[in-house]
């Protein structure tokens, strides 16, 4: 049946929504779910290089893994990836609309187009294989137009067999348990969570500070809260800004027993204190979980890391990979050994200096002992200052941060109350004793205070302490 | 309008597409050859069984181009155009057809940073047949976490290869590595791990779903061995804790906290375990049978404190008779090897000549040991020597032999120092031994990009006939239960 020519407002009807479609989706990726794409991005790596995509896309699916891989690796960028989803899903609808307008008429045509483009819309927000089916979907309905594109019904049926054989060989099955489920709903909160897991990868910790502040009642929003103070020298001023979880929530274990998510999340932490075994480690695990095992900001840092670790040959590897990527191609020649110009190799040996230099085993769940082996290779290595501080502070273990803090002694208001806890319990309260640890004999006025109202003292060591010992 | 769109689209894509295919020519060798022309596998002044799947690699330098690759064998001539030396199965079939004993002369011609560099290296192709099937599980160097990880067979006279069990049949099950029973195909067995898993025996081609463990062991079975005879299997019992080393670059460390020895009875469905190969003052591991099934080789240490004094545990290789009739380990116990170092993976020739190991400066995980070397014992002589010949700059660890005695096959991080890879290497009956070659690729580039690790390449002399269909179906069956032998 052939489509008869519109004319007023049905004239205008289909592109009318299909522009308003493209839109909205365009904006909500733009701006109400902006982390989305950029998490699909980093799992993603497309390689130009014709034996990689050889041996990569081959078999059931590999068109729709080509182009999906082809498409998501714009995703981090702020207006070509979403402006690549919202056609996508709008094409759905479009062609939806098209195949349904050679049966019925222009309303009901373009309510069913509607519910398709909302569907594939809403599907998109969800997990990360949701671009390949809707690129697999949005395949094998332009398969079926084409179809029909063909006057006989010979031709549309030979047409639409031998389109749909074309398509399970190029687009693969249109279910697979990987596309998840048949329906999803954005979550704003999830977004702002995978935000924060792409600014502390970007080391944008204002950034991280500013986008932890609605969900730190959450263990990641927390965690990244305190890495962004601990990197910026401030974590020994604002550990209590929020109800802080268990010690071990400080500087999480990289481990089996959790997910792949927290675990990459961890090893940033790991990363910028200088232990590169859990950094690596973090990143395969994170590897790993990502869809084809080979996630670009992945292989970035098993790059970096092996840099720093003086791994050349590994670096390389990961290197090469990178340098045949359309964004990471740049960054990666210029860290390439023998290649690197200056300004890469003082980055490089300044990074190096956090290193270790005393070998032991640990499984980094206690992590006192491995703070302590990166003090000793660097003592101005303030992020380990900090977290040492702040984890004996957790662990409400006053001998080990007397102990640490007279040796690697950090700017904090929040060590000096820890300081006067133990001075109060070991009547070491006097002038002589606050002068040694330069604490201004004016707080311990202001200790006298949170005595008598600890609830106007919340963002103090002194309140968490006291909470401890009535918990006891 | 439409089609200036079209084209447009169309113009941005291609622009896009090619934007990203300048400087192919960063892909410097991690562990290329020596001499003028750099290749990639190192495939120079190799020996090779004839029956190996083409030696593929590339011409690994920055600036090389206009390559042009001559081979000859006695009359025969082959020429190959291109940095990507890639041979045809057919061509490379033919070429080596009647080979054996020959040496294949190479040379070849480029033209680097603008000047003309020529190279000539030699293939010796032995007389000696080698086994024509490998199996290995590839997964990431991660070793404490799995996620879609799958147990292969290729064939290593062609690039065939085989899924034997993965992560789609098995509900993505975490799954350990394939073994053969004295490198028979029709004889082996391999774990399928978590709820649904067990150990899967292959004997003469019927498979049995089995959980080797009973309640007085501290875990189901781990390492081990099949025994010639088809009745049992020698295998350790670990407690294995993941862990991580403070100096970068040494990565990972695995050790145990327990480890007992037991022997599986496959046909009266029991474990044999006796109290002094399960000492709770030892650590026994890595168990393996003698050529003639009559003794085991397996590694002992005196237990400490670990991980705090992991260093300080070194294992030593020892041997204890194995009585056929009932699959009792003898007490009385012979070393074999013991030293400054640590051994792991001891592994019997099929001729019953010698025994490989390897040597590490403590623990009981190698694999990130650089210093970690294979070390050959003659069990004719008893003398005991490191292979340093083959030695490469990271670990070598794990191997296997070929039923001829005459080739093996062990997995080395050299290079890159992250993934292992399948190096063959021939042994002569003097013991000594050629340049070690990587398993061949059809794509010369296939280990700059693989991501993942070769993990117990272990050689067959048949296929397996394995599928992950059979994977599928063992994970719906139950488990046969083991119960606990009498003593």
């Amino acid at each position: 049946m052939r489509e008869k020519p519109l004319s007023g407002f049905r004239k205008y009807a289909g592109p009318g929504a299909a522009a308003l479609g493209f839109l909205s989706a365009f904006l909500f990726f733009q701006f109400a779910y902006p982390y989305h794409l950029i998490k699909r991005e980093q799992a993603n790596l497309f390689v130009y290089d014709g034996d990689y995509i050889a041996a990569t896309y081959r078999g059931m699916g590999w068109l729709a893994r080509f182009v999906t891989d082809f498409l998501e690796q714009f995703f981090h960028l702020p207006v070509a990836g979403p402006f690549v989803v919202a056609l996508l899903v709008t094409g759905i609808g479009i062609v939806v609309y098209r195949i349904l307008r050679r049966f019925l008429g222009v309303w009901p045509s373009l309510g069913v187009a509607v519910l398709a483009f909302a569907w594939a819309f809403l599907r998109e927000t969800g997990n990360i294989y949701t671009t390949r089916y809707t690129v697999v979907v949005l395949g094998y309905l332009a398969f079926i137009l084409a179809a029909l594109q063909f006057k006989k019904v010979w031709q549309k049926v030979l047409a639409t067999v031998l389109f749909l054989a074309f398509g399970v060989w190029a687009l693969g099955s249109p279910y697979h348990k990987y596309y998840g489920t048949l329906w999803n709903t954005p979550i704003i909160e999830y977004d702002r969570m995978i935000g924060l897991d792409a600014e502390v990868a970007r080391e944008d910790w204002d950034k991280v500070l500013k986008l932890s502040k609605k969900d730190l009642y959450t263990v990641e929003a927390s965690f990244c809260y305190n890495l962004a103070h601990a990197v910026k020298g401030s974590l020994g001023s604002t550990l209590f800004n929020h109800s802080q979880g268990k010690a071990y929530q400080l500087l999480p274990p990289v481990s089996i027993d959790r997910s792949a998510f927290s675990d990459c999340l961890a090893a940033e932490a790991w990363y910028q204190l200088g232990n590169m075994t859990v950094a690596e480690q973090g990143a395969i695990v994170a590897l790993q979980s990502s869809p084809d095992h080979t996630g670009a900001r992945y292989i970035k840092r098993l790059a970096e890391v092996n840099l720093l670790s003086g791994e050349d040959a590994a670096a390389q590897k990961y290197l090469s990979l990178l340098s045949r990527t359309l964004f990471y191609r740049k960054w990666a020649l210029s860290r390439m050994p023998g290649r690197q110009d200056e300004s890469v190799r003082a980055a490089l040996a300044d990074a190096r200096a956090n290193l270790p230099v005393t070998d032991f085993v640990h499984q980094s769940e206690k992590p006192r002992n491995v703070l302590l082996g990166l003090l000793e290779a660097n003592p101005s290595n303030t992020v380990a200052r900090h977290y040492l501080l702040c984890y004996d502070m957790l662990c409400y273990d006053l001998e080990s941060f007397m102990k640490d803090y007279t040796a690697y002694p950090a700017k904090g208001r929040l060590y000096g109350e820890a300081v006067l806890i133990w001075l109060s319990q070991n009547d070491l309260l006097n002038e002589q004793e606050l002068a040694r640890y330069g604490i201004d004999p004016s707080e311990v006025d202001r200790m006298g205070r949170f005595s008598q109202n600890p609830n106007a003292f919340r963002d103090s060591y002194w309140y968490y302490y006291l909470k401890a010992l009535r918990a006891q | 309008m439409r089609n200036y769109l079209n084209i447009f689209i169309s113009a941005t894509l291609l622009m896009l597409m090619l934007a990203g295919c300048k400087g192919r020519d960063y892909a410097v060798a991690v562990d290329g050859s020596e001499g003028p022309l750099v290749i990639y596998p190192d495939y120079k002044d190799v020996t090779v069984p004839a029956n190996i799947a083409p030696l593929n690699y590339r011409y690994a330098m920055d600036g090389v181009r206009k390559a042009k690759t001559t081979f000859t064998l006695g009359d025969k001539s082959v020429t190959i155009k291109g940095t990507a030396v890639e041979w045809r199965l057919g061509r490379w079939k033919d070429f080596l057809k009647g080979s054996e004993g020959q040496t294949i002369t190479v040379k070849a011609e480029a033209i680097v940073d603008g000047k003309p560099v020529t190279d000539t290296w030699s293939i010796y192709v032995s007389p000696d047949p080698m086994d024509g099937w490998l199996t290995y599980r590839l997964i990431e160097p991660s070793y404490q976490m799995y996620n879609e990880v799958s147990i292969r067979e290729r064939c290593v006279e062609n690039f065939d290869e085989t899924v034997i069990s993965d992560f789609q049949h098995t509900d993505n099950a975490c799954m350990n590595c394939h073994i053969h029973g004295q490198q028979r195909g029709d004889y082996s067995l391999y774990y399928i791990r978590g709820p649904k898993g067990g150990a899967i025996l292959n004997q003469g081609g019927k498979l049995r779903k089995l959980t080797l463990k009973t309640a007085s062991m501290i875990s189901p079975t781990v390492y081990g061995e099949l025994h010639p005879d088809g009745r049992f299997g020698v295998f350790s019992t670990n407690i294995i804790i993941p862990s991580f080393h403070m100096l970068a670059g040494e990565r990972m460390e695995v050790f145990d906290t327990a480890s007992d020895l037991t022997v599986a009875d496959f046909e009266k469905d029991e474990m044999i375990n006796l109290p002094h190969v399960a000492r709770a003052d030892k650590f026994e591991t890595f168990p393996c049978f003698s050529a003639d099934g009559k003794s085991v080789f397996y590694c002992v240490a005196d237990t400490a404190a670990v991980p705090a004094q992991i260093k300080e545990v070194r294992y030593d290789l020892v041997r204890a008779d194995f009585d056929v009739t009932n699959g009792h380990i003898g007490e009385q116990v012979d070393t074999v090897w013991t030293g400054n170092g640590s051994v792991c993976h001891p592994k019997a020739s099929p001729d019953g000549r010698w025994l490989m190991f390897t040597v590490a400066d403590y623990g009981t995980f190698p694999l990130f040991h650089t210093e970690c070397t294979l070390y050959l014992a003659d069990l004719r002589t008893g003398e005991v020597r490191p292979m340093d010949e083959i030695k490469g700059d990271k670990s070598d660890s794990y191997h296997s032999w070929s039923s001829s005695g005459r080739w093996f096959v062990f997995a080395s991080k050299r290079g890159d120092g992250q993934y292992g890879k399948p190096y063959f290497c021939h042994l002569d009956e003097n013991g000594r031994t050629t340049k070690p070659f990587v398993l061949p690729q059809k794509s010369s580039r296939f280990y700059v990009y693989n991501l993942k690790s070769f993990n117990v390449p272990d050689m067959g002399s048949a296929p397996t006939g394995l599928t992950a269909k059979d994977a599928q179906r063992m994970c719906g069956m139950d488990s046969e239960p083991f119960e606990e032998a009498s003593r």
